[in-house]
């Protein structure tokens, strides 16, 4: 029995005298008493390798961005970025959010470029008590079960919040009747269901059909028929980064692109620059962000990234910009416990990256403004882009960010369903 | 002392024609178990190492379960001759019925592991009696055909798996043991889920070990060593390996709901990739053991930490390592560790004399 | 109807590139008794060469001369070094060693390319549209793709055929310790093979370029379809590759046509189907 007991004490003296190990993990988070002089550490989680890249490498320098033009500290109080890679995938994406609240102690956790990341995340976050800040789009992660009220925090768009500043221009500029070619995946769902309750509110408007393409599908050309069967006039497109490659490249050799109005649901430069200016052109798209938006707070962060990278950002980087902004008004304003993170954030509107935004109280979610772009040729691109170069697009809409676009505060109570 | 190097072959008649060459060549790769029950000491040991000296408590539970998972694969590859390129299906299925039972049902380890397991050990079944009509390169691509259908049952079925965006928010397990209750939060409390994982793991491995050493296992190992003649010899070679298939998914279903009660989350990604991932580590640690797959999975997901911090194309690495491995180590670190380091001493010392 | 006869065409364009991969796959395992796991990594390094070559000459038939006899080099120069060593071991072996190069080839593209993709600019001479009396028209690119994938299939089967060389290369896909016994040097046939094969993987990289760009996974999905195409069409079955790679284009073409999300999950469902009813293959030999 002495044995015994002696063998637990010193397995316990072991565990105690690794702190940091597994036997010395702990709680972790909820950052330190206001007016410290202790580091804010804010962790980001991203894709830094995998098929999106780009978006992870932009999120990253979002978020360093933000930080060097803070000095590196708020108020008295230094600011320790932590960036870590989940390659695409939840379960590392869980696997470093743990090490971040766990080793690193971070205070904050931002990032993400896919939805299944960012619902990863949001539960590490909840469990161990640190804010979170989304920054991928997603109809998840203000809705239950993932929302939690004290902690989850969504500054990307949710889908329907485009899809309504999408429909009135499709319907009025575009055409009346609408085919949807969509992602087999959350994210192709949550626009179906979004344009299928849009598209209808709009006077004479009408969804002529729907198609759902596999994850990682290249080959577009046996879409083409059903296409053309369904006599419509515009044709959506929901797919991100190469799939939007593959599918206009087919769909211009089919001469598709000139016969239907086509309409991208989400742009990003990263993907443009893929494109090129020979396929953009003729079509239209959707963004959060474009870089050429005339607004204060959108040109003060495309000069300093431009400065730092020598090309202007996607629109993935400014969710980081903005959430190392905001967290550093929040610690400012003395709001650095999560219970208080929460009072300064609800209902707050400033002006950040993205231009005026404010985060609507029921569900966290940021509203902020959503725009049209036109896609230009290589000849237009200085004139009405504003750069040769990086010139891909034109502002010709803009939504803005208010409650019209967004799902209600009662929506968002419930779970998400898809259409139909 | 076998010869490490592939005798040169510019005569045109590569070593292995004759059944003895093979015998040896296959030794080579996936040769007997030396330490049979001495793997356990050293899994034991290992535990302990992984447990005082890896700094995130998430990557050293993770170790122990992808081992386990690792070492149940390697039943199939380095005992059976059997390469499954689908063994993310029982990995995943495991976590999924883990995750379901834990979410709907109870929140009971005991039942969501019996589930995790049992179900999937039904399913093997199945799946292994179609899987195992053709063996080699067949049952390989066999098995990656399931295992991209279960990845599309999962993404397309939303309404009970979540589809891509998985599911979350699985309830913390509870452990029921005779006088306690003990709550398995892996972020609150990781020194006990850890504990907890040791102690599953290692009744499984030992497990494992013992069926190896069954006369079922010694079936095994000579059906991979040749088939007809095992058959010759009066065993039911089909049923041996069928037996084997189920024993190895249901370690990986296990090892699949330890996971996700680990996470408290069940994601969805390409099942091919994920099939990649665990037989590299069986293949880095070592096909002629239960123990070096375990070392393998340890190392891989060491390096992944480690590198992927540091430098954003470690894959260029991992894929280095791992055809080094092939083309010069068969055998693995672990084979490495306990064959050609002490043939190098012995030739070392022989020169010497 | 017509709506069925395009869609039929399309599938048809779609699994003539198929059959490029599976026919290089077939050939290597047929003689070399090893699946080619690196096959899509490398049909990925010639869709990149002709993305490089395409940009700087502003067209696309430079590369489809070049690129696969500088993928014929590379190959010859990989069976000479790597893969040789894996003759006489276990079968497993070459597999796994492949796997692991296709790990190498995918991440020294994203370090020395980028992750994002290239483009590869359409020849402008073929972009009209032909009308073929039935279906909808279709764009003269890929009409050009099935014209050269055809070309290929008849040049590797007269040169398997009608030449000593494909005669012995046939010979020891039957059996190649007969063919050893009668004092033929058979190592350079295997890289003869395996170069042909990965040629032919880089032609297929060469014409999928201009439809769907290029990107350093663009190899691992249809790596595995082409996987199931030959073993649907039976191992070593040179027409068996031919008609299943054509069979599944159709089959997803259609599925896609009446409920698309099926699509994907069409061609293993039909490798199931065929391994449990005919385990052989469609075509293959017993």
């Amino acid at each position: 029995m002495r044995t015994r007991a002696g063998l637990v004490a010193a397995v316990a003296l072991l565990v105690a005298a690794c702190g940091g190990t597994v036997g010395g993990g702990g709680g972790g988070g909820g950052g330190g008493g206001g007016g410290s002089t202790e580091p804010v550490r804010i962790g980001v989680i991203t894709g830094l390798t995998g098929a999106y890249v780009q978006l992870g490498e932009e999120q990253r320098s979002g978020a360093e961005l933000a930080v060097e033009q803070l000095g590196g500290r708020i108020g008295d109080r230094p600011i320790e970025l932590v960036v870590r890679d989940d390659q695409l995938k939840p379960d590392v994406a869980l696997r470093e959010a743990q090490a971040l609240v766990q080793e690193e102690q971070v205070d904050f956790l931002t990032g993400c470029v896919s939805a299944a990341t960012t619902l990863a995340m949001n539960q590490i976050a909840t469990q161990a008590g640190v804010p979170y800040l989304g920054a991928c789009q997603t109809e998840q992660l203000n809705r239950p079960p993932n929302f939690d009220e004290e902690l989850t925090y969504h500054l990307a768009p949710v889908p329907s919040q485009t899809t309504n500043a999408a429909a009135p221009f499709i319907c009025s500029e575009l055409g009346q009747s609408v085919f949807l070619l969509l992602p087999d995946y959350a994210f192709g769902y949550e626009q179906e269901a979004g344009y299928k309750t849009a598209i209808p509110e709009q006077p004479g408007c009408t969804v002529a059909g729907t198609a759902f393409f596999p994850l990682g599908t290249t080959d577009f050309n046996p879409y083409v028929p059903t296409i053309e069967g369904s006599g419509a006039q515009v044709l959506v497109f929901g797919g991100v980064g190469r799939d939007q490659v593959s599918f206009l490249r087919q769909a211009a050799q089919f001469g598709l692109t000139d016969r239907f109005r086509t309409f991208f649901t989400l742009e990003d430069l990263s993907f443009d620059q893929e494109l090129g200016f020979d396929l953009i052109d003729g079509t239209w798209a959707m963004a959060a962000f474009y870089w050429n938006v005339d607004d204060e707070g959108v040109q003060e962060y495309v000069d300093a990234y431009r400065q730092a990278h020598g090309s202007p950002p996607g629109g993935y980087g400014v969710y980081t910009y903005n959430a190392v902004n905001l967290i550093a008004q929040m610690v400012e304003e003395g709001n650095d416990t999560p219970e208080t993170f929460r009072e300064g954030m609800e209902g707050l509107e400033v002006s950040l990256g993205q231009g005026d935004m404010t985060i609507r109280a029921c569900d966290h979610q940021a509203l902020i403004p959503i725009y049209i772009l036109e896609g230009l040729a290589a000849d237009e691109a200085e004139s009405r882009g504003g750069d040769a170069q990086f010139g891909y697009r034109e502002v010709v809409s803009t939504a803005p960010g208010t409650e019209e676009f967004a799902p209600t505060c009662d929506e968002v109570r419930t779970e998400f369903q898809r259409a139909g | 002392m076998t010869d490490l190097r592939t005798p040169p072959a510019s005569d045109g008649t590569p070593a292995g024609t004759g059944a003895a060459a093979v015998t040896i060549a296959r030794t080579r790769g996936a040769g007997p178990a030396r330490w049979t029950w001495g793997q356990l000491a050293l899994l034991v040991v290992l535990a302990v190492v992984v447990m005082f000296t890896v700094p995130n408590p998430s990557l050293a539970i993770g170790m122990l379960v992808y081992g386990l998972w690792a070492a149940g694969l390697n039943l199939l590859v380095g005992y059976g001759g059997l390469v499954s390129f689908g063994h993310a299906l029982p990995f995943a299925w495991g976590g999924y019925a883990a995750g379901l039972v834990l979410l709907h049902v109870s929140t009971s380890a005991w039942l969501a592991m019996l589930v995790a397991a049992g179900s999937m050990a039904v399913l093997s079944l199945l799946v292994g009696a179609v899987c195992l009509r053709r063996t080699e390169v067949y049952f390989s691509m066999l098995t990656l055909a399931f295992a991209q259908l279960g990845f599309f049952i999962a993404l397309q079925w939303d309404s009970v798996t979540r589809g891509d965006d998985g599911l979350s928010g699985i309830p913390v397990p509870t452990l029921w043991l005779p006088g306690v209750t003990i709550e398995l939060n892996a972020l609150r409390d990781p020194l006990t889920f850890f504990l907890f994982t040791a102690v599953v793991v290692l009744v499984v491995f030992a497990a494992m070990v013992l069926y190896t050493e069954s006369p079922m296992g010694r079936v095994l190992q000579a059906i991979r060593e040749n088939e007809e003649r095992a058959r010759g010899c009066g065993y039911n070679t089909r049923l041996v390996q069928l037996a084997t298939f189920v024993v190895a998914g249901t370690v990986a279903g296990l090892a699949g709901g330890l996971f996700a009660m680990l996470n408290n989350f069940v994601g969805l990604q390409p099942y091919w990739l994920l099939s990649g991932v665990v037989l590299i580590m069986v293949i880095l640690g070592g096909r002629s053991s239960l123990f070096g797959p375990f070392l393998g999975a340890v190392v891989y997901l060491l390096l992944e930490s480690s590198l992927s911090r540091s430098f954003a194309s470690w894959q260029l690495i991992v894929g280095a390592i791992f055809v080094v491995c092939v083309l010069a180590f068969p055998q693995g670190l672990w084979g490495l560790v306990t064959q050609t380091l002490p043939s190098l001493v012995r030739r070392g010392r022989r020169t010497a004399r | 109807m017509d709506q069925l006869v395009s869609q039929l065409l399309l599938g048809l364009v779609s699994g003539a590139l198929l059959v490029l991969l599976a026919l290089g796959l077939n050939l290597i395992f047929g003689l070399l008794e090893f699946i080619n796991f690196s096959h899509g990594a490398l049909y990925m390094l010639g869709a990149y060469l002709t993305s490089y070559l395409a940009t700087m000459t502003g067209d696309l038939w430079l590369a489809l001369l070049v690129v696969p006899i500088a993928m014929a080099v590379l190959g010859a120069a990989l069976e000479r070094t790597i893969i040789r060593p894996m003759y006489g071991r276990d079968q497993v072996d070459a597999l796994l060693l492949t796997f692991g190069l296709t790990y190498i080839l995918i991440e020294g593209v994203r370090l020395v390319a980028g992750s994002g993709g290239r483009r590869v600019p359409s020849p402008g001479l073929l972009d009209f549209q032909v009308d073929l009396g039935v279906g909808r028209p279709l764009p003269a690119y890929l009409l050009f793709v099935v014209l050269v994938v055809g070309l290929v299939v008849a040049g590797l089967w007269l040169f398997l055929q009608r030449t000593n060389v494909g005669l012995i290369v046939r010979a020891g896909i039957r059996d190649h310790v007969m063919i050893r016994a009668l004092g033929v040097r058979f190592d350079r046939y295997r890289t003869l093979v395996f170069a042909i094969g990965v040629a032919v993987a880089g032609i297929a990289g060469v014409l999928t370029g201009p439809i769907t760009g290029v990107y350093p996974e663009m190899g691992a999905d249809i790596l595995i379809l082409a996987f199931v195409v030959v073993v649907v069409g039976g191992m070593g079955s040179f027409w068996g590759a031919v008609v299943a790679g054509l069979l599944i284009g159709v089959l997803v073409s259609v599925t896609t046509l009446y409920a698309s999300i099926y699509a994907g999950i069409v061609p293993f469902v039909l490798m199931i189907l065929v391994m449990t009813f005919r385990p052989r293959g469609l075509l293959g030999a017993t």
